[in-house]
């Protein structure tokens, strides 16, 4: 009864106060809530959404800290739940020390987010996008563990290019923090129908360069290497253990122009991945090796109808293998038993709400062909999902 | 030909007008400084990286303090004519920096008064209000095309 009455107290806070970041001197304390619900037709797809769950939720708080003009520190604590992947446990999403030797050069150490496309550093930020459900094309939550951030070091500046706007680069290098029981665990169990028992953290390095034009054009372009992700895990059917070694190179391009009240992006994203899986048993260890390619685009467009609504809409199509991609090949191999396992392809129609500068609410619907990214028995082809989100900001 | 007078008069309006309105707004705000900052002139790509927190340091060195208003005419005409967002945009673009941990977020006030207050009494403040605001305490900073 009194959690009951605190949370209400709370989120009768919430919808009333403009709330402000808090400041402790120069340490200054943001953060963010957000509840979701969502519903599919068919399917469990990202949580246990076939029949409806509002286990989809992300917390979050920051600290930053002014050490100097040019040196200074943060730290962000995340909670999320997604169905079975994520369960509220607190993760560090980011760590660094940042020095800022001029807007040319800069240099982050610690656990940084790490850029791959245009949206990919703030997916887990609901507030901050216009969908609940990014495009899977691009943002493929189950290869987020392995691309969001590392730990190890980055460097980034802007470039000013007078008449010509302006360029951002950011270039990295460091460790992958692949979690057990997360999006790359996802990831296995539905392309391997296996668990992720360990896992060796590996070496990723990339590159962003963003170009600002003064006429409302941006142009992206990104590449991530990644190198020797080494991990054991058990197939689910089998009970048979298997180790595997996977490398993983990823390009991604995109565009995005405004004009006035209206914003529209395109995006292409290409993943390919090379892995050697070793099977021990009592009749010897037997490795075999594959590559595929996934992948995908995306094209959106989003308007601004007055200060507190917006529209959006998006179309993505992704493949699970583009050289398989009316899925005949899986079909035959037997890894699939449907061919429209090998695509996703969503109509999604969102609309926003900013009912404060602190809280927004969206409202989403999605429209999919294909079960490329949906955990549940194959039976449907078309398929659709719905959600809403409330998300609070300080 | 009443009708061809008319069609005339709409065309000229309609070339003449966002041109007048781009002229007020460009006068409407006015971008203040500290004082003692030796600066006098930026361009206004210059202004958009300041208030973009791409530009960091001014050019003896010293750190930007970045000053915004929470909304108001004087934030309206910046984000339109000089930063090219709207209102929302703009939070969300910072909102994206903050919880990426890319910088900290401009102190925000609600009013010019506010605004001069503050930029008076930091070295390397740079803030925004209505150009027929009171101003005393701080130093204009002319724009350039």
């Amino acid at each position: 009864m009194y959690k009951n009455r605190l949370l209400a107290a709370c989120l009768l806070t919430m919808f009333t106060t403009q709330a402000k970041a808090v400041e402790i001197g120069p340490l200054e304390v943001h953060g963010f809530l957000s509840q979701g619900y969502m519903h599919s037709s068919e399917y469990d797809f990202l949580a246990d959404s076939d029949g409806g769950t509002a286990r989809f939720n992300e917390f979050g708080v920051n600290f930053m800290y002014d050490l100097s003009d040019n040196l200074r520190g943060g730290m962000q604590v995340v909670s999320r739940d997604m169905g079975f992947l994520e369960d509220n446990s607190p993760m560090i999403d980011w760590a660094f020390a940042d020095y800022h030797y001029n807007d040319l050069l800069g240099l982050r150490v610690g656990k940084v987010k790490v850029p791959l496309g245009i949206y990919n550093n703030v997916l887990d930020i609901d507030a901050a996008r216009s969908q609940i459900i990014p495009p899977m094309s691009l943002y493929n939550f189950y290869l987020r563990d392995l691309t969001i951030a590392i730990v190890g070091g980055s460097v980034y500046g802007n470039i000013s290019l007078d008449d010509f706007g302006d360029a951002d680069y950011t270039a990295y290098i460091g460790n992958v923090p692949i979690e057990t029981g997360k999006s790359f665990e996802g990831m296995l169990q539905l392309t391997s129908g296996s668990t992720l028992d360990e896992v060796e953290n590996s070496i990723s390095s990339g590159i962003n360069v963003k170009w600002n034009s003064p006429y409302g054009l941006m142009l992206n372009a990104s590449y991530v290497d990644i190198n020797d992700i080494e991990f054991a895990g058990t197939d689910i059917a089998t009970s048979i253990p298997y180790e595997s070694k996977m490398e993983m190179y990823a390009y991604s391009l995109g565009a995005e122009y405004v004009w006035n009240d209206l914003t529209f992006t395109t995006e292409y994203l290409a993943v390919s991945q090379d892995m050697d899986l070793t099977v021990t048993s009592q009749f010897g260890s037997f490795t075999t090796s594959s590559s595929n390619l996934i992948d995908g685009w995306y094209a959106q467009a989003s308007y601004r109808i007055s200060e507190q609504l917006e529209a959006s809409t998006y179309y993505s199509v992704s493949y699970r293998d583009s050289d398989d991609k009316d899925g005949q090949d899986a079909l035959a191999a037997g890894s699939i038993t449907k061919a429209f396992q090998a695509w996703h392809k969503d109509i999604a129609l969102t609309g926003r709400y900013d009912y404060s500068d602190n809280l927004t609410i969206k409202l989403e619907g999605h429209y999919i062909d294909g079960a490329a990214f949906a955990f549940g028995t194959p039976d449907k082809r078309y398929w659709n999902l719905w959600a809403i989100k409330a998300t609070y900001t300080f | 030909m009443k009708m061809l007078r008319l069609t005339y008069v709409f065309i000229l309006a309609m070339g003449i007008y966002p041109l007048l309105g781009s002229s007020l707004a460009y006068t409407q705000e006015l971008i203040v400084i500290h004082p003692d900052n030796s600066n006098s002139a930026v361009s206004q790509q210059e202004v958009k990286n300041i208030f973009l927190g791409k530009k960091t340091h001014w050019d003896d060195g010293s750190r930007i303090k970045i000053v915004v208003q929470k909304r108001g005419t004087a934030h309206d005409n910046l984000l339109k004519n000089t930063i090219g967002m709207t209102s929302v945009s703009f939070r969300n673009y910072w909102r994206k920096r903050v919880f990426t941990g890319s910088s900290r977020p401009p102190k925000t006030f609600k009013s010019d008064a506010d605004v001069v207050a503050f930029v008076a009494t930091k070295p390397g403040a740079i803030g925004y209000i209505n150009s027929n605001s009171d101003h005393s305490g701080v130093k204009a900073l002319q724009v350039n095309q």
